[in-house]
């Protein structure tokens, strides 16, 4: 037993790789290894209880034995391994590529607006893109004769339908739907015949806003206009309202805020006035209360028209609304789905 | 519309109110100032100057040499202005005055003359852009005054965007302005000075008949004798120079000057060709020459004013040229009419001829102001000098727009809907000074609309609540957030999916979201070999090949491939969006859809690893939307040239066919250059009524330990993978707790058209640890089973 230790104890020495103190342990532990077979090659029944109890000991001893030195051999070389494989790998190489792709940018704004007016509990709609006569003039208080049929342009179907010029054109479907008190946002794309150029496409994306309740106010809509810009910019935003024209809202407001590049100073930015023109909006004109099914005796509410095109531009410094429907890879990677 | 604030002085004194500030108060309470211009004009050393003789130059057709008497010394001048007449008084500028641009005066030998100044235009001066003519002051302007003595050396005009008068008539003129400024300043505004009309009740009245009131509410006219040909006053010139009109005579200035003052346009017929007057359409359709001289296409629906049985102008639009003033008219009728907006805006925008007159027609003018335009021109000529004689009464059909109208409220209903709390007496005191009246009775607030408002733009108690806040000033309203009762809140699930897929795409796929256009390009559809089919189509589309409304979002993604070419040999792209379907005669079917491609460069070896690919991304899809296991079938003959029967899937949701996912093959890829593989998917969202939230349930992992077992087996890779999966599924063992495919593998070391398709059984026991034992008889009932089939293990 004494002549296997020393071989043991040299074979160990000689292994250079846990490989090779596997092999070392199958044939000294294994199945058929070598201190295995001693319990194997001896005839118990020709010995005295004295002597099978001392063969017994010696036999577990050289066995525990053995472990030990190859656990010992085992973490000699995995110690060894370890002080090896520094400089094995190069730290400084950039990581492998990872399977990020991208997200569009009005996707990206739109996702974050959607966030912050569901914290504001309110509810998102969708809207048809090919939408009825009715919906987008008629029932906003646009109807035929209306100077504000001729600013826009609108696409026309040769079904007597039309392309929704704005997403105001959901405001009477989401009072017929949901009625009152509601609370909605309803992005999504919208379409005007224009030629597209470097400010101007025929498709672009916009976020309306409703809501009505009893006893909404002026001073509510420029409270939530406030609280929603806050957010977008991430900052205190000082706002302003001014007169503005649209005929399903009453009274009607252009919505500007303080410009964040000069503070209000003026700017190249914001043309020298210190405010930068960001939304219309207004109080839900009583006829559109109506036609949505709502009685304007018992509620009133606020709607607002947010340009996420616009936005997005603002936003990421695109100066080129065409590149927005281009299809440009090189242009769309840039937006990671950091969303 | 440009606004003059010299000319607004004339009816509220605005001094010392900085133009900024007029500027700023506007666009905060009125309506939106484009652009604030300071004017200054080029007065410093004109004189008047009278024209005492004309000689032609031999050898010029165009200039004259004229002796301009300046008071006291007369100069000479060469000058080829059109209007040069003997006793003609002008702007004279003598050498070395500074006129507009810059310009020098500078004495100057013309055509062998000498020339020591110049007669001068109105551009020349710095007023306005026009220069044909020098300008022609009325005969008693004192010759040699300074002009500087008679006209303003400088001028502010405010630019007003006209979108934001829309519903604003009474401010298509400076009187609207000045009545806004002093009301937000405080001050007096100006009554008008006006003829009293009442004096001539007693003449006949001129016959006139209107035919549809719905199509003229009112019409006002006035017959008189013709004026003297002579020059408007000055500074009536000067106005309407300064906001881009141009002088001609005392008439058309006189018409035009009213328009810009008071908005109401005027027109003045010669009466001497007309009889009687009648307002009627044109009943069929035909020619009419308008006072331009341009021969027009009519309508029968276009409106007209009439002589007895001949058309003399289009109403609201233009005057005819036959009707037109000559200098051998007697008489004159002045109309002051009101039409309806529509009609006037329909033939107007349909000729091409947007006049200052149809613009304001097009805004619902209120009535009232067509008797105080007529009572205006009269003040006004006699100003001027003139007094002809009036012949007829003022004579009108329909109304006269006197009518008081009352908006009723509850009394407190204008502070609620501001949301401040501002005392009775302020809201009685902003609506007094724009002209409201305002009476309050019990619990009601009663408010009396003044007759230069326009019905379309105060109707409702909520008008009455915009005029108070704005002139309160919004900026004073103390802003909160809107107190809320919570409710549960309704999750849009079509929207989460849409969102949720985006993540997924972008976030774990490397794929680039795009935005393609809601219609198809024909001519790319003809490469691809695609037959649209049945679309809905615009009828008026930016090119005749873009009218088809996409039914699909393949073509399009397919269209950025070749796009994207120049940059990437390898490419991912979604986009989630509507397609749209006819749907009857008159409806449509709009459906939100996932469309994904992927294109590389690549040899045959590489197809099928990038369908898998998109198969793969299919698979984690649904288990996203929680939309349970499609049924994929091989796909048919179909119509779109990107789905050749054999490659590619209907996607099947329980009854309804989903989508499709394959790879491009046949004519479609002749569109695509060099060795292009794409791999394509379709899926249409609301087919999938998919759940915010899908509902999950685990099954308990086995206690004790399993093992698993590989076994790679062979088989002709055409019948193809599920042919061999329904064989495998014969086999049924108590151990066998699952089996997964792990990779396939053909080529070397097979024979041709042999694959090798790797599995990974996982067995276990539910009540004890497997032995050997149990893992080798598994192993060998395994074998067996392949054994009976003819399957050959690797
Ligand atoms: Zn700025």
């Amino acid at each position: 037993m004494e002549e296997m230790k020393t071989r043991l104890t040299s074979d160990l020495a000689q292994a250079a790789s846990l490989d090779e103190l596997e092999k070392i342990r199958v044939a000294y532990l294994g199945k058929k290894g070598s201190i295995t077979n001693l319990s194997r090659s001896v005839d118990f029944g020709k010995l005295s209880p004295e002597e099978r109890k001392d063969f017994g000991r010696r036999f577990n001893e050289i066995k525990l034995w053995a472990e030990e030195a190859l656990a010992q051999a085992s973490a000699r070389l995995q110690a060894a391994g370890a002080s090896q494989a520094a400089g094995a790998v190069d730290l400084t190489l950039p990581g492998a590529r990872r399977s990020l792709g991208s997200l569009h940018p009005i996707t990206l704004v739109q996702m974050e607006l959607e966030q912050i007016f569901q914290g504001m509990s309110f509810i998102i709609g969708t809207g048809f893109h090919v939408e009825r006569e009715y919906y987008n003039f008629d029932a906003l208080n646009i109807p035929g004769d209306h100077p504000a049929r001729e600013m826009q342009d609108t696409f026309w179907l040769t079904n007597g339908m039309l392309m929704r010029t704005h997403t105001s054109a959901n405001q009477v479907r989401m009072l017929e739907k949901h009625g009152a008190p509601l609370r909605a946002i309803f992005p999504g794309r919208c379409f005007r015949y224009e030629n597209v150029d470097a400010s101007h496409e025929n498709t672009f994306y916009q976020l309306e806003g409703l809501m009505v309740d009893k006893g909404i106010s002026i001073a509510h809509l420029i409270g939530v206009m406030k609280a929603l810009l806050d957010q977008v910019f991430h900052q205190d935003v000082k706002v302003r309202l001014r007169p503005g024209y649209f005929p399903f809202v009453e009274p009607g407001f252009e919505l500007d805020c303080q410009c964040l590049i000069c503070g209000g100073d003026g700017c190249k930015t914001c043309k020298h006035s210190g405010w930068i023109e960001l939304l219309p909006c207004g109080m839900v004109h009583p006829r559109v209360l109506k036609f949505g099914g709502v009685d304007p005796m018992r509620y009133s509410g606020f709607a607002f028209g947010l340009g996420l095109t616009r936005l997005a531009m603002m936003k990421y410094g695109i100066p080129e609304i065409r590149l927005m429907n281009s299809g440009d890879v090189r242009f769309l990677s840039q937006f990671p789905a950091a969303v | 519309m440009k606004i003059s604030l010299e000319w607004l002085g004339q009816y509220v004194d605005l001094d010392g109110i900085e133009p900024q500030v007029i500027a700023h108060e506007l666009t905060m309470k009125t309506a939106e100032v484009e652009e604030l211009v300071c004017v200054q004009h080029c007065l410093q050393g004109v004189l008047v100057g009278q024209v005492l003789d004309l000689q032609p130059i031999a050898g010029s057709d165009k200039l004259t040499l004229a002796q301009v008497d300046l008071g006291g010394h007369v100069v000479q001048t060469v000058c080829g202005a059109p209007n040069l007449r003997l006793g003609l008084k002008a702007p004279f500028a003598p050498a070395g005055t500074l006129l507009a641009g810059g310009v020098k005066v500078a004495r100057a030998s013309l055509a062998g003359h000498d020339s020591q100044g110049v007669l001068c235009s109105a551009k020349e001066l710095g007023l306005g852009e026009f220069h044909e003519v020098v300008m022609d002051l009325p005969a008693d302007t004192s010759t040699g005054a300074a002009l500087s003595s008679l006209a303003p050396e400088r001028d502010y005009l405010i630019d007003i965007d006209n979108k934001s008068l829309t519903h604003r008539p009474d401010l298509w003129g400076h009187y609207g302005f000045a009545r806004e400024l002093a009301a937000i300043f405080g001050r007096e505004l100006k009554p008008l000075g006006m003829a009293d009309l009442k004096n001539f009740r007693d003449l006949p009245a001129f016959p006139l008949s209107v035919e549809d009131f719905e199509l003229c509410p009112g019409y006002c006219c006035l017959e008189l004798d013709s004026l003297a040909p002579a020059p408007s006053p000055l500074m009536m010139q000067w106005r309407l120079h300064s906001v881009g009109l141009r002088a001609i005579n005392l008439l058309v200035d006189l018409t035009n000057f009213i328009m810009l003052e008071i908005g109401q346009p005027m027109h003045a017929f010669d009466a001497d060709h007309l009889q009687a007057v009648r307002v009627a359409t044109l009943g069929q359709d035909g020619q009419f020459t308008t006072l331009d001289g341009s021969e027009r296409k009519m309508l029968a629906s276009d409106l007209m004013i009439w002589n007895e049985k001949e058309p003399v102008a289009l109403a609201g639009v233009m005057g005819g040229l036959r009707s037109e003033v000559t200098p051998a008219t007697t008489r004159l009728l002045l109309e002051s009419a009101n039409f309806q907006p529509m009609t006037i805006r329909r033939t107007a925008v349909r000729l091409g001829l947007r006049t200052d007159a149809s613009q304001r027609f097009e805004k619902d003018l209120p009535p009232a102001f067509m008797p105080l335009g007529i009572a205006r021109f009269l003040h006004l000529v006699r100003q001027a000098g003139q007094d002809p004689a009036v012949r007829s009464r003022l004579t009108h059909a329909g109304t006269l727009g006197q009518g008081k109208r009352h908006i009723s409220m509850p009394l407190g209903f204008v502070q609620a809907y501001m949301g401040e709390e501002l005392p009775q007496e302020r809201v009685e005191s902003i609506l007094k000074a724009t002209g409201f009246g305002c009476r309050v009775q019990g619990q009601e607030m009663t408010v009396e609309v003044p007759t230069h408002r326009s019905a379309r733009d105060i109707s409702v108690p909520q008008d009455i609540v915009e005029e108070v806040a704005r002139f309160y000033g919004y900026d004073n309203i103390a802003f909160r957030l809107p107190p809320v009762e919570i409710t549960h809140y309704a999750f849009n699930d079509l929207l989460r999916a849409e969102h949720k897929l985006r993540r997924f795409l972008a976030q774990s796929k490397g794929y680039v979201e795009v935005h393609n256009y809601s219609w198809y390009d024909d001519r790319w559809l003809a490469k691809l070999g695609q037959d649209p089919g049945q679309t809905l189509t615009l009828a008026n589309p930016v090119a005749p090949y873009k009218s088809r409304l996409r039914t699909t979002l393949m073509p399009n993604l397919l269209e950025l491939i070749p796009q994207n070419y120049g940059q990437r040999d390898d490419l991912r792209l979604f986009e989630v969006g509507h397609v749209y379907q006819p749907h009857g005669a008159k409806g449509r079917k709009e459906t939100s859809s996932l469309g994904a491609v992927a294109f590389q460069a690549g040899t045959a070896a590489d197809l099928e690893p990038l369908f898998l690919e998109m198969k793969g991304l299919l698979e984690d899809a649904c288990l996203l939307l929680g939309c349970g296991k499609l049924d994929l079938r091989p796909g048919r003959e179909s119509t779109a040239a990107w789905a050749q029967a054999g490659c590619y899937l209907e996607i099947w949701h329980g009854q309804t066919l989903a989508g499709g996912l394959g790879y491009l093959s046949g004519p479609a890829l002749n569109a695509f250059k060099r060795n292009a593989q794409v791999a394509w998917l379709e899926l249409d969202l609301n087919a999938l009524a998919v759940k915010a939230y899908p509902e999950l349930q685990m099954t308990m992992p086995p206690v004790y330990p399993g093992s698993w077992l590989d076994f790679s087996i062979l088989w002709p890779a055409a019948k193809g993978f599920a042919a061999l999966e329904r064989e495998l599924a014969g086999f049924g063992d108590a151990l066998l707790q699952g089996r997964d495919f792990v990779a396939s593998y053909g080529g070397k070391g097979l024979e041709p058209g042999q694959k090798s398709y790797t599995f990974r059984c996982w067995i276990g026991l539910n009540d004890r640890t497997l032995t050997k034992e149990d893992i080798d008889g598994f192993k060998e009932r395994f074998l067996a089973f392949l054994a009976g089939r003819s399957l050959a293990i690797r």
